[in-house]
């Protein structure tokens, strides 16, 4: 089971609320 | 085009993926009617004429410019906000939308009100300019309403000069870096800078990660994106386009490898944001909520499901205005259309890795190729290649032998 690593992802993610920046590319980055 | 994840970076994909799917299965996709975020194309012209642009210098396959007036900005914002609750945004875009301060300001003015009415509710205004524009007025509009906007340029002065030229010839890089210095001696700081990435770059030996570096010391910007360019290859360079995207590919693998865990608060903020796609429950709407979630706004007040469809109006008109949006008032022709599904549910998808979680941009597909699907080998290399570098760099810290048995 690669726990390690899911937990040091979600340790990243939790670490900082970041807001994505608003842009005008495309699909999982147009909001 | 299929890149060869390996067999750990795979079982590393799928855990992730089972460590969050305990509804995944449930969720059945439908069309979901429920705006939560508006774009409002403010201006459909613009001071630049980069060769690339989606939007045909800023004219949508407009002959001539048009500019929304501040009575329908406002009209717009305040009808959509008062009878959408759940929508937390209002996107400025254009063309260049810092050429319309007249909208910005109806559009501000508007969130002002609501807001006034509803305190608790929260609602974030954003755009992205070409920053060639820059005033007193638009100064104090940015100040006053905390208008958050990302300002595009493409690197150093050599490229973006190349491109991002004003209608004369002349390269605006110089005008951009005299009013991001106005802007600093106000203390505004945009939020973040994006980036094309062309063939041409690379020609000069500029990988993407040079680029990255060059934004993030330059501007000191605390987010940057640098995403490859859409449509440069015509059909009869396919050879040309796959030795593109492949070195694409392992450049970004390559850099997103380092950005994973990384020092630097922009590079790291770059690998996260692919990590928080991951962890991402699969979605019940279709493709990116387009014409379900979000919805544009074109000058003259009229509702299409999305920007890049205002270079096919005819055939994507949802409504007259935001007053007459509404599920039944959105024809069942784009319904149908808009109701495809997700990327593992098309063919062309359905062997990759990413196919639970790429939310793919099916309306730039359909107006480049009339195929509304996701599928673009240039994009998505680049999306394969940022999900390798990340999970090849967490294996490298925790070794299979430890963590995969």
């Amino acid at each position: 089971m690669p726990d390690e690593i899911l937990h040091s992802m979600q340790e990243e993610l939790l670490e900082e609320e970041v807001e994505e920046a608003v842009i005008c590319g495309i699909g999982d980055h147009c909001g | 085009m299929f890149y060869n994840f390996t067999s750990d970076e795979k079982r590393l994909l799928k855990k992730i993926r089972e460590s969050i799917s305990s509804t995944e299965n449930s969720s059945e996709l439908s069309f979901h009617y429920n705006p939560t975020f508006i774009v409002l194309n403010i201006s459909e012209g613009c001071n630049l004429r980069c060769p690339y642009c989606f939007a045909v210098q800023g004219l949508y396959g407009s002959k001539r410019p048009s500019w929304m007036t501040e009575e329908v900005a406002y009209n717009t914002v305040y009808a959509a906000l008062t009878k959408y609750h759940n929508i937390r945004g209002i996107k400025l875009f254009g063309g260049e939308p810092f050429m319309n301060i007249c909208a910005m300001r109806g559009a501000c003015r508007a969130v002002k009100d609501v807001s006034r009415n509803i305190p608790n509710r929260s609602i974030t205004i954003t755009s992205v300019t070409n920053m060639t524009i820059l005033n007193s007025s638009l100064i104090n509009l940015i100040k006053e309403y905390d208008i958050h906007f990302t300002v595009s340029i493409d690197g150093p002065k050599l490229i973006h000069d190349q491109y991002r030229k004003f209608a004369n010839g002349k390269g605006s890089f110089d005008r951009i870096k005299y009013n991001l210095d106005k802007l600093s001696e106000h203390k505004i700081q945009p939020s973040g800078f994006e980036s094309v990435y062309t063939p041409f770059e690379l020609e000069l030996g500029l990988h993407y990660e040079d680029i990255v570096d060059y934004i993030i010391q330059e501007f000191n910007a605390p987010w940057v994106y640098v995403s490859p360019v859409y449509g440069w290859f015509s059909s009869t360079e396919k050879e040309k386009e796959l030795q593109f995207a492949n070195q694409l590919y392992s450049d970004v693998k390559h850099a997103y490898y380092k950005y994973t865990l990384s020092k630097s608060l922009p590079k790291k903020r770059l690998a996260n944001d692919v990590i928080r796609k991951l962890f991402t429950k699969s979605s019940n709407v279709y493709w990116c909520g387009i014409g379900q979630n979000s919805f544009t706004v074109s000058t003259d007040g009229t509702v299409y499901p999305c920007y890049v469809f205002l270079n096919d109006r005819n055939n994507w008109k949802c409504a007259d205005s935001i007053d007459s949006l509404s599920q039944d008032s959105i024809p069942k022709s784009i319904k149908d259309k808009l109701s495809t599904g997700q990327a593992k549910l098309h063919s062309e998808c359905s062997d990759c890795v990413l196919s639970n979680i790429c939310r793919g941009c099916p309306a730039h597909s359909y107006i480049s190729t009339g195929n509304y699907s996701a599928y673009d080998q240039v994009t998505c290399a680049y999306r394969l290649g940022q999900v390798a570098g990340v999970l090849s760099k967490y294996l490298d810290i925790f070794p299979p032998k430890q963590s995969l048995i």
